[in-house]
């Protein structure tokens, strides 16, 4: 024990005084430490601010001009007067849209900027009272305006109730500015619960109507499939106006700054899928028709549909845990630390490069520079020599990804912030929520994948020792990191599904993890199932192979040179 | 008289479809610096790295110390020092670390150890250069500094002066010659450089096509060079006569004539009796030379000798 000590230290000493090792190793760290911090510096550049009022208000101004223009040109000729309709729609809309932005309206995930968006309908249905008072043409208004309702029958109501229609509009038009510019998002909100009620009648008398058809033809397929189809939308119509009831009540603001509104959201895209029902067989034919031409049944679209609602239902019973507890989901969380931390395992492969460098020629630069002599005429088994260097490379291995976890760990809490790590991880087992902490989850996921890096380090290290060639272990090495995608590529595209029981899709297992989505990506794309376990077992016992390999071929070899 | 801390018995080695060590035995005995001599590919390095565990040992058995490097390799090797053809180091690193590194392989050699050796072998501050920065003398210096840091009592060479230049090879005889002197220390020098072998060897092993052919003491071969193995060469009047005289005394001699000189082997008794005879016969002889043979000349018939036998 004491001799393999020593001879670990030595293998230290010889890879650690080389400058270019040293170097590499500091880079990666530097790399697992910045990578974070300067893709959120790209990020943050990147994002287009966009802002929707200022663009829309533009647009305005270019079509405003250019309709005073034809005026112009073409005097009281064709037109003029739903021209003139126009400009003034025009005018009070642009009058609207400075309004907001004085009250520092215009980001687009601002609610506020839907909500003056929303004002167009009410400012055109004044206008076209307005405009009847006026004494303008039915066709005129209707092609200048095109309000909610029919023209024709306005023009039956007498100029007392058109002035009333008029001030009841600009009411809400005040309305609708009073909530703009106090911010009050709740009066907001509660329109949008109002809307979601509103198509829960409408849609009961819709299924009732149904409902009746079945009475009278039970056979009627067709009938019983809307029925359940309107069941499902009025179910998501109902959960949705208790979400915003439950904004209401818990005080959270429409917008992307607080994670409770960012989970609500998401609750919301997953109640689409988690209440939708899946098509029909013939509906499924017709939109399918490319997939099903590649294999794709009808049995596995149902199969998939579960599973996302599954996946869906399970994720809305995980936001609605975290909005109970006070903690956030480490996707909805704003700091994105959490999430963006989780991709530390992919931060690996810079790590398994470097093991493959130093594996690759552990063995075989002894042999090319001679020192093999010198190395195996002590007093020292050959075995052990070989283990010492084994164990040299896995413990870089070892210490490298702990280091490059930890600094790209540091990286995100500089980038992103440290508070958001305290959270928790949701999980669900056996139909309830399962909290864990991030630093053990990421932790897990980090072993998974280095199980990869092992095999990568065993396969250039045994053919290190066996073909006495650093180039040729470095390919070994690199390929294993890289060869999996292209493989499974063609696996998917020659529906080759037995691919997936082999050691080649998971010769990195970084596409496994939380943040992978290889697995995801390979059942939508490609219908087959991954089994990370299964090849985490194969690279393990592979690993062991090679190992054994490379100790029986050294231990026996004549040293010619 | 002294103990064997070398024994090698009967090794063979096949590679490939040739027989490279056929049945080769010597020992090496502690305090002797022993000549392996050879010309190049009769398989003196084979035999040294089976020796040194550096190749697998087809039949036989080597014991160094007692233990057997077959079955015992770790004790077998634990007092080794050696050198094969040119000692590679690690060229990235310095002598110091080199040396270090070889220290640790040993078990626990002292930092003091380490720099007694270096000033033994007169490496001095060249230690701490970077080993590729070298020039091969001094690489030889720090081969044999790695060899003798764990004071071990077997060294074994091979070809060790390889390169060296007359200062460097006078060097490191003195050095094997003190070790073995005063260290009590058994060397095992392999070599194809006989004049070299003469002065720095107790016993010499003649190998050649993979086997033992001889094994003499240097005193052996001295004495047998001077009995039987004199060359003279006469210059006379008349060589004519001079022939008919000699070939009267001895018809077993082998006579060459080049310009009027006569030449052949033959006793040192011999050569008063030819003179006599010469110049009763009205031959008159101007002079007579001898060349003593060197033991090269003597290694050379030895090895041509086996060579017709084989063949």
């Amino acid at each position: 024990m004491k001799k393999l000590w020593r001879l670990l230290q030595n293998e230290y000493s010889k890879q650690f005084r080389k400058i270019s090792v040293v170097v590499i190793a500091a880079l990666i760290l530097a790399i697992s430490f910045a990578a974070p911090i300067i893709k959120d510096a790209l990020w943050k550049s990147s994002v287009y601010q966009y802002n929707p009022i200022t663009s829309e208000i533009e647009s305005l101004d270019w079509q405003i001009s250019s309709l005073e223009q034809d005026l112009k040109d073409e005097g009281l000729a064709n037109g003029a007067k739903v021209n003139e309709l126009n400009i003034k729609y025009l005018q009070e809309k642009k009058e609207l849209l400075e309004f907001a932005q004085s009250c520092n309206v215009g980001s687009y995930d601002d609610w506020r900027t839907d909500s003056v968006m929303g004002l167009d309908t009410v400012l055109r249905n004044k206008l076209t009272y307005q405009a009847i008072l006026d004494g303008y043409l039915q066709a005129d208004i209707a092609n200048a305006l095109s309000p909610e309702f029919d023209v024709g029958e306005a023009e039956k109501l007498s100029p007392d109730e058109l002035t009333n229609l008029v001030a009841e509009q600009e009411k809400a038009l005040d309305k609708g500015r009073g909530i703009i510019q106090n911010n009050n998002y709740k009066i907001y909100v509660q329109t949008l619960k109002q809307q979601q009620l509103d198509q829960i009648s409408e849609l009961e008398s819709q299924k009732k109507s149904f409902e009746e058809a079945l009475a009278e033809n039970k056979s009627d397929q067709q009938a019983a499939a809307r029925v359940s189809s309107i069941e499902s939308k009025i179910q998501t119509a109902r959960d949705l106006a208790d979400l915003y009831e439950y904004r209401i009540k818990n005080d959270i603001p429409l917008n992307r700054e607080d994670w409770r509104s960012v989970t609500l959201y998401s609750i919301a895209d997953n109640l689409m899928v988690a209440n939708d029902a899946p098509m029909a067989e013939e509906d499924f034919t017709m939109q399918y028709a490319w997939r099903i031409a590649e294999g794709f049944t009808y049995q596995d679209y149902l199969d998939q549909f579960r599973s996302q609602q599954l996946e869906a239902l399970d994720n809305i019973q995980i936001y609605k845990h975290s909005l109970e507890v006070g903690k956030p989901e480490y996707k909805q969380a704003v700091d994105a630390t959490r999430r963006n931390a989780l991709d530390a395992p992919s931060m690996l492969v810079l790590t398994t490069l470097f093991c493959v460098m130093i594996a690759s020629g552990i063995v075989s630069s002894e042999h090319s520079k001679g020192t093999i002599r010198l190395l195996l005429m002590r007093p020292v088994k050959r075995w052990k020599i070989l283990l010492s260097k084994y164990v040299m490379v896995l413990s870089l291995g070892l210490g490298m990804a702990f280091l490059s976890t930890l600094l790209y760990l540091a990286g995100n809490m500089v980038a992103f912030g440290a508070s958001d790590l305290a959270n928790p991880m949701y999980t669900i087992v056996n139909g309830a929520v399962v909290e864990s902490s991030f630093f053990l989850f990421l932790l897990r996921d980090v072993s998974f994948v280095f199980i990869s890096v092992v095999f990568a380090i065993s396969l250039a290290f045994a053919a290190s020792t066996i073909f006495k060639n650093t180039a040729l272990s470095v390919i070994f090495g690199v390929v294993t990191c890289f060869a999996s995608t292209p493989i499974l590529l063609i696996a998917g595209q020659l529906k080759l599904k037995w691919v997936m029981y082999t050691p080649f899709p998971y010769l990195s297992l970084s596409g496994y993890t939380t943040s992978g989505g290889m697995a995801s990506m390979l059942a939508e794309q490609f219908n087959m199932t991954a089994h990370p376990v299964l090849g985490a077992w194969w690279l393990v016992g592979l690993s062991a192979v090679l190992v054994f390999l490379a100790f029986l071929t050294f231990g026996k070899r004549d040293v010619k040179n | 008289m002294s103990t064997a801390v070398l024994e090698i018995q009967g090794i063979s080695k096949t590679m490939g479809k040739r027989k490279v060590v056929d049945n080769v035995s010597f020992t090496v005995n502690a305090g002797e610096v022993f000549g392996f001599l050879g010309p190049n590919g009769a398989g003196k390095t084979t035999t040294i790295k089976m020796a040194l565990g550096l190749l697998s040992i087809d039949a036989g058995e080597v014991f160094i110390n007692g233990h057997s490097v077959k079955k015992e390799y770790e004790k077998a090797l634990e007092k080794v020092g050696g050198i094969i053809e040119n000692p590679e180091m690690y060229g990235y690193l310095t002598g110091m670390t080199n040396l270090q590194l070889f220290a640790r392989m040993h078990g626990s050699i002292s930092r003091q150890r380490i720099e007694e050796v270096v000033k033994q072998v007169k490496l001095g501050n060249r230690v701490h250069d970077k080993v590729r920065k070298y020039s091969l003398g001094m690489r030889q210096r720090l081969g044999v500094a790695q060899a003798i840091l764990h004071a071990p009592n077997l060294l074994i060479l091979d070809e060790p002066t390889n390169g060296l230049d007359p200062v460097g090879i006078k060097e490191l005889r003195d050095t094997l010659r003190g070790l073995a002197e005063t260290k009590n220390v058994a060397v095992l020098v392999s070599s194809h450089l006989l004049s070299e072998m003469e002065l720095m060897c107790d016993r010499i092993g003649i190998i050649d096509n993979g086997r033992m052919i001889d094994v003499k003491t240097l005193q052996d071969i001295h004495e047998s060079t001077q009995t039987v193995l004199s060359s003279y060469t006469i210059e006379v009047s008349d060589p004519q006569v001079a022939r008919a005289v000699l070939t009267g005394y001895n018809d077993q001699f082998v006579l060459t004539e080049q310009g009027g000189l006569l030449s052949f082997d033959a006793m040192r008794e011999d050569i008063a009796k030819i003179n006599r005879l010469l110049v009763q016969h009205d031959v008159d002889v101007y002079s007579i030379t001898s060349q003593q043979k060197t033991l090269e000349d003597a290694f050379m018939e030895v090895t041509n000798g086996s060579k017709t036998q084989i063949s």
